[in-house]
């Protein structure tokens, strides 16, 4: 069944709209929150709320192209919620790796918060992935989006381990000029 | 904006992109196609590479300010573009890669980490490639696993390929004549046909003149004698490797002026540095930094600074950039003789070639061979008008038992620092290796 029929299906209200995501998306919604929570039992339980937030959100969305990409940000911040109130050791230390990275993102002194538009924020990142090769865009989300590990993506794309761990930080050193020539000057 | 705000961000990007990062990538089929070759390609880079590691001992003390990216002429995008069809022979070139850094840690282990020492890997294996074209059953598989080979088609094929590069490599063979025994034809003819490798019979009075009068002259000086008594041996197995190039941009004698290098226990000392500032592929990280010098022949001098690993591998990250280089003029002399190159192969699994239990029965029928001794020495002169280097590895069998025992034994390099030399090709070979520390 194509993604428009299945959100057809959540906005008919039929709850086999469920069934039909988890069959066609079920594995890769689930493995985006074990990367980040390595615990089946919990990631099961970040894919069915997911599944239910997302019968709570269509509609009034309609994400007719783009169903895996809606459902699996959901699965992601229901993630990393998990993680950041858990705050279990072993599952924190992969979740400090993710974000000790994109420490190196942030441009000037983290220390002093500033307020800013999350929108925009995307919006920057948006751009910053259009500038780059479909190699480097793709490595950068698969880690960054999918919390794949480093052994992950040089498996999936065939890279050698050197080659991906380069890109990532040329990509973050990248990110942090681009969002510096946005205003994120803290 | 936090670390946590921009990991959330991410989570917002363009479904777009989610969708393409899901996507399985296309195979490369040309690539798997050409697997067998570059796999070849990288054997006869490899070799050619590991040929030398050179070790010296010295770091020049010029400010880091001088080292500057003055220019960036290649977008990131367009380096990993560019790049993405070699990934594949990268990841066969770091396989080939793994003999080298085996041997390159071993001999640091063996006490020559804080020394300046020179290594040829290629000169190595194919004074090994020699003996082991003669060995059979166990030994051979042994010896073969140890240089990283899974058969002998595999050795002949790298060797073609480094005999193809610029480095000039020649084999011989030297059998002693108190040994009665006799070579078996069918090992001389594969040898000869293979190597290039002709035998010849010396009396043992003669075969220590012989063979240094040979090396001598396959390395155009640059390794005068090997040893001063090889009378000893029932056979004498010989490589060498030499390689000249010149810099395609020469530094010019009037920038060279005396600067001081700071040696890795802190001493300074004077060495004459040569300067210039001309656009090179140029790499950094956050362990150290490298530059790419094209030299003739299709030869590339690579000179680390720092740690950076994988050097073979970021060479596609590397970006043309403008880079003024300061680098000392220097000369530096290796041997290996106190069987380190026996304990390597020991360590890595071949240990019959070494005692009386050796099967060397395709060498020879009436002989029973073993390897009692490897011995290599190098020596490299680097200066305004480029690299001369050679490397020279005896391997010597003898009949009988003989007890081995083992002996214990800018960019501008303000700081120890390492080079390489490597062929210039998508998949490079590893020529020589280098470090100055002191």
């Amino acid at each position: 069944m194509d993604d428009s029929q299945i959100v057809e299906l959540y906005l008919t209200r039929d709850e086999s709209a469920i069934a039909q995501t988890s069959e066609k998306y079920g594995s890769k919604l689930r493995r985006i929150a074990q990367n980040v929570l390595s615990d089946l039992e919990t990631s099961e339980e970040c894919e069915n709320d997911a599944y239910l937030q997302t019968w709570n959100l269509i509609p009034p969305n309609e994400p007719r192209t783009y169903l895996f990409a809606f459902v699996g940000r959901i699965v992601r911040h229901l993630a990393i919620d998990r993680l950041r109130h858990e705050g279990r050791q072993k599952r924190y230390a992969l979740y400090c790796e993710l974000t000790d990275e994109m420490q190196e993102c942030i441009p000037g002194n983290s220390d002093v918060s500033q307020e800013i538009d999350a929108k925009e924020l995307s919006q920057l990142i948006n751009t910053f992935l259009e500038s780059c090769s479909d190699e480097q865009r793709n490595i950068f989300v698969r880690r960054y989006w999918y919390f794949d590990s480093v052994a992950e993506i040089c498996e999936k794309y065939s890279l050698p381990q050197s080659k991906v761990k380069t890109t990532l930080f040329r990509m973050r050193e990248k990110l942090k000029d681009h969002l510096t020539d946005g205003g994120y000057i803290v | 904006m936090n670390k946590h705000d921009l990991l959330d961000a991410v989570g917002d990007i363009d479904s777009k992109f989610v969708k393409e990062a899901d996507k399985d990538p296309v195979k490369r089929s040309k690539i798997v196609a050409f697997q067998k070759y570059y796999l070849a390609a990288a054997g006869l880079l490899l070799l050619i590479v590991a040929g030398v590691i050179i070790r010296n001992g010295m770091v020049p003390v010029v400010p880091e300010s001088e080292i500057e990216e003055m220019d960036s002429v290649m977008t990131m995008g367009a380096v990993i573009e560019e790049t993405e069809e070699a990934a594949v022979a990268y990841t066969e070139s770091i396989e080939d890669m793994e003999f080298n850094s085996a041997l390159i840690s071993f001999i640091e282990k063996s006490g020559f980490e804080d020394e300046n020492f020179m290594i040829s890997p290629t000169s190595f294996r194919a004074a090994l490639a020699l003996a082991v074209a003669g060995a059979d059953n166990q030994t051979k598989d042994e010896l073969l696993k140890a240089m990283g080979f899974s058969s002998m088609d595999e050795v002949i094929t790298w060797y073609e390929g480094v005999s193809a590069s610029s480095a000039d490599l020649q084999n011989s063979i030297w059998k002693n004549t108190k040994s009665r025994g006799k070579l078996s034809r069918k090992y001389e003819k594969y040898v000869k046909k293979n190597f290039g490798a002709t035998a010849k019979n010396v009396s043992a009075n003669q075969i220590t003149d012989k063979v240094n009068s040979w090396i001598n002259k396959s390395t155009n000086g640059l390794i005068p004698q090997i040893s001063s008594d090889l009378s000893y041996a029932d056979l004498v197995l010989v490589n060498t490797l030499y390689l000249r190039t010149a810099w395609l941009n020469e530094f010019e004698d009037y920038l060279t002026e005396e600067g001081e290098f700071k040696t890795i226990s802190g001493d300074v000392v004077k060495k004459e540095f040569m300067s210039q500032t001309t656009r090179f592929r140029y790499y950094e990280d956050e362990n150290g930094k490298f530059v790419v010098m094209p030299m003739d022949g299709g030869i590339n001098a690579v000179f680390i600074l720092g740690d950076v690993e994988d050097v073979a591998g970021k060479m596609a990250n590397a970006s043309y950039e403008q880079v003024a280089i300061k680098i000392p003029k220097f000369e530096t002399e290796t041997t290996f003789s106190d069987n380190q190159l026996i304990e390597f192969c020991m360590e890595r699994g071949a240990v019959q070639a070494f005692n009386e239990d050796a099967d060397f029965s395709l060498m020879s029928k009436e002989m029973s061979l073993y390897i009692s001794d490897i011995i290599q020495k190098t020596k490299i002169k680097v200066d305004e008008t480029g690299i001369e280097a050679a490397a020279a590895t005896a391997v010597m069998m003898t009949e009988g038992c003989i007890m081995i025992e083992p002996q214990e034994k800018e960019f501008i390099a303000d700081e120890p620092f390492k080079y390489m030399i490597m062929t210039d090709d998508e998949n490079p070979e590893l020529l020589f290796y280098g470090q100055l520390v002191e």
